[in-house]
């Protein structure tokens, strides 16, 4: 494809996408190659703070800096930056820079086994972590929080201390998977500007990493950030960890927006491009490191533990779920916590998303003539959900984070207190964010964002699969959308409920 | 040599999340002993809305502590929520009272802030769980 074009009624690739990069100061910052670190050391300077406070601060989640800033600062604006700009927060992210300072003293030296090259165990740990919350009421609990964000730091180094690449964040890292996930409906994507570059592109530096000989590498003037290799070479900057070959990369899905490849590229031909949020459930071609999204019940799988997560999520703060629990607890004799929370879990994220994709799989079969097998249809559907779900991420962490988003200055003022630093008077206690009535339209309108956007992609699949009729296909799918839109909107007007623990235990 | 830093900036990592882990823990929550603490609340079970704490200070003789300075405060259990306040007075000798408005159904955490005459503070917290509006 040409950059520029003869007829000026077409305009050239070039102009119409927005790339970052080509903004002034912003992409020239980006493009530096220490942009990365610059970015991840506030925010690594941050966690040790609310790993300190978590720790030896106060006990009370409202006054402590880990609870705080981990569930209504860095949530809130996780979700918000996604949905305005795409996956920066793991190009910030302060476990990388760790990372990377350990591997200047231990080399990986194993590949990730091959059997585990999927997102199995990163679904499992989504869902540990969306169990233990519920479980030990993490939200409450600054030193849980705190815990939390020492245990990260621990699983990165260890995993990334043995295995080479980026293995934590493609298979392990449960955040990574939900901003890969969610970060399919960002506007904005890592891709090449111009493919007819890449075809003449003899180095392909933006997967191998641009690299220079032992003996080239020893002559004067070589640079010393370069990191050694046992085939004779040194690498100057790598290329993608992730596996993601540019020319080849669909999508954001396992970009950690980490800009290696733009800093590899020699002909400057990586961009961070606007796109059409969600465009990539929409299609099924081959991705570079990835495969057939339709192939990948892993990935699926993924989709729809963070779709119903998202549910499950917000169903534990809500009033009604006091009453699920007293009822649960009678029918089954229970004791303990753990065990009912397991039934819910398994509930509303294993029954009841088989039964609403099971049966709307076997509907577009038997209306819409669909030639696949459930289970292929099933995966392919999948992917229609995730605009639900992350409406309702949206629409929960957003209204934390808008309704919350001044406590910081409270908090961050005690806490200064307590090492005798008094900073603007006593600490405003009263300084909240905005109030909940302005913020629930806002969460009514992500939630009809959502709706509309899994309505859409689930059209366009059943216009692919099922030609002839594809209204016949679409219409389970548009039951289940409405179930699920229907379900997220009841939840989102329940009275909330600030709960400490399941059972008051 | 560099085998050897690896294993001391490793081994000091450790002993620093040791450290912090042992201090953590140690913490207590600043009460004294030989102080006998009681309240009660109206209504008998709290709920959302405006509550009133009595508070009974004795010495471990029985003795009633008066004089002493009791303001109430009280969190919700999620981070984000802003907390109230609320200054009781005293009744009687060792009694002290105070009404505090819980404006959120949910968990609190309500904390009585205590200072004798004798200078020396203390906190007293009680949990609240799962406030319903009547
Ligand atoms: S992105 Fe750059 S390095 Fe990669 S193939 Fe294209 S031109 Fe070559
Ligand atoms: S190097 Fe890979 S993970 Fe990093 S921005 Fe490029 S494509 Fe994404």
């Amino acid at each position: 494809m040409a950059t520029q074009s003869s007829n000026p009624e077409v305009l050239p690739l070039e102009a119409a996408h927005f790339d970052l990069l080509r903004v002034p100061l912003i992409g020239g910052f980006l493009r530096w190659r220490h942009s990365r670190t610059i970015l991840q050391v506030p925010l690594f300077l941050v966690a040790v703070v609310m790993i300190l406070h978590g720790l030896l601060g106060p006990t009370l989640a409202p006054k402590n800096l880990a609870s705080v800033l981990t569930w209504i600062h860095f949530r809130g604006a996780l979700v918000l930056v996604l949905l305005c700009a795409g996956n920066f927060f793991c190009l910030a992210c302060p476990f990388m820079l760790v990372r990377n300072a350990a591997r200047r003293l231990f080399r990986p030296r194993f590949p990730w086994p091959r059997a585990l090259r999927n997102k199995w165990i990163s679904v499992a740990l989504f869902v540990v972590i969306l169990f233990t919350y519920e479980l030990f009421s993490l939200w409450s609990s600054p030193w849980w929080t705190a815990s939390l964000a020492i245990a990260y730091f621990v699983a990165v180094l260890f995993i990334d201390g043995l295995f080479k690449h980026a293995s934590f964040c493609k298979f392990v890292c449960p955040i990574g998977q939900f901003n890969f996930i969610a970060s399919t409906l960002s506007p904005l994507e890592v891709q090449v500007r111009d493919h007819g570059v890449c075809d003449r592109c003899r180095t392909k530096d933006c997967i191998r990493g641009r690299r220079q000989d032992r003996i080239e590498q020893a002559a004067p003037g070589t640079k010393s950030h370069a990191t050694g290799n046992a085939n004779g070479f040194v690498i100057l900057q790598r290329g993608c960890e992730l596996a993601l070959f540019q020319p080849q990369k669909v999508g954001n899905m396992d970009c950690t927006f980490c800009l290696d490849c733009v800093h590899a590229c020699p002909h400057d031909n990586v961009g961070v491009r606007s796109r059409l949020p969600g465009a990539e459930l929409m299609v099924n071609p081959i991705r570079s490191g990835i495969g057939y999204f339709s192939r990948r019940k892993d990935i699926a799988a993924l989709a729809l533990v963070f779709t119903f997560g998202a549910l499950v999520n917000a169903f534990g703060m809500v009033s009604p779920v006091y009453a699920v629990e007293a009822w649960l607890t009678r029918l089954l004799s229970l004791s303990h916590a753990a065990p009912v929370l397991g039934v819910i879990f398994a509930t509303f994220l294993v029954v009841e998303p088989a039964i609403l994709l099971g049966a709307a799989a076997w509907l577009t079969r038997a209306l819409g003539g669909s030639t696949l097998r459930l289970v292929p249809l099933a995966v392919r559907y999948s992917y229609a959900l995730v605009p639900l779900g992350f409406g309702m991420w949206l629409a929960h962490y957003g209204f934390h984070f808008l309704t919350g988003i001044l406590t910081i200055v409270p908090v961050t003022q005690s806490a200064l207190a307590n090492l005798g630093v008094h900073l603007f008077g006593a600490p405003h206690w009263t300084w909240t964010g905005m109030p909940a009535r302005f913020v629930q339209p806002m969460e009514l309108g992500f939630l009809l964002l959502g709706f509309a956007g899994s309505l859409f992609i689930s059209y366009q699949l059943a216009e692919e699969d099922c030609a002839p009729q594809p209204m016949r296909a679409f219409l389970p799918w548009a039951a289940v959308c409405l179930l699920i839109g229907l379900a997220s909107v009841w939840l989102m007007f329940q009275p909330m409920e600030m709960r400490a623990m399941l059972m008051g235990g | 040599m560099v085998r050897n830093r690896r294993w001391s900036v490793g081994f000091s990592v450790l002993v620093a999340l040791a450290g912090l882990y042992a201090i953590g823990c140690s913490k207590s929550p600043g009460a004294l002993r030989n102080i006998a603490f009681t309240y009660e609340s109206d209504p008998k079970s709290p709920r959302a809305g405006l509550n009133t704490f009595t508070v009974t200070l004795t010495r471990a003789s029985g003795q009633p502590l008066a004089g002493a300075h009791v303001s109430l405060e009280a969190d919700m259990s999620h981070a984000g929520m802003a907390p109230v306040f609320a200054e009781a007075r005293e009744l009687a000798p060792g009694r002290y009272q105070g009404t505090i408005d819980l404006n959120m159904r949910g968990d609190w955490v309500v904390l009585f802030h205590i200072k004798l005459t004798s200078g020396e503070t203390f906190d007293r917290q009680v949990e609240l769980r799962n406030l319903q509006a009547t």
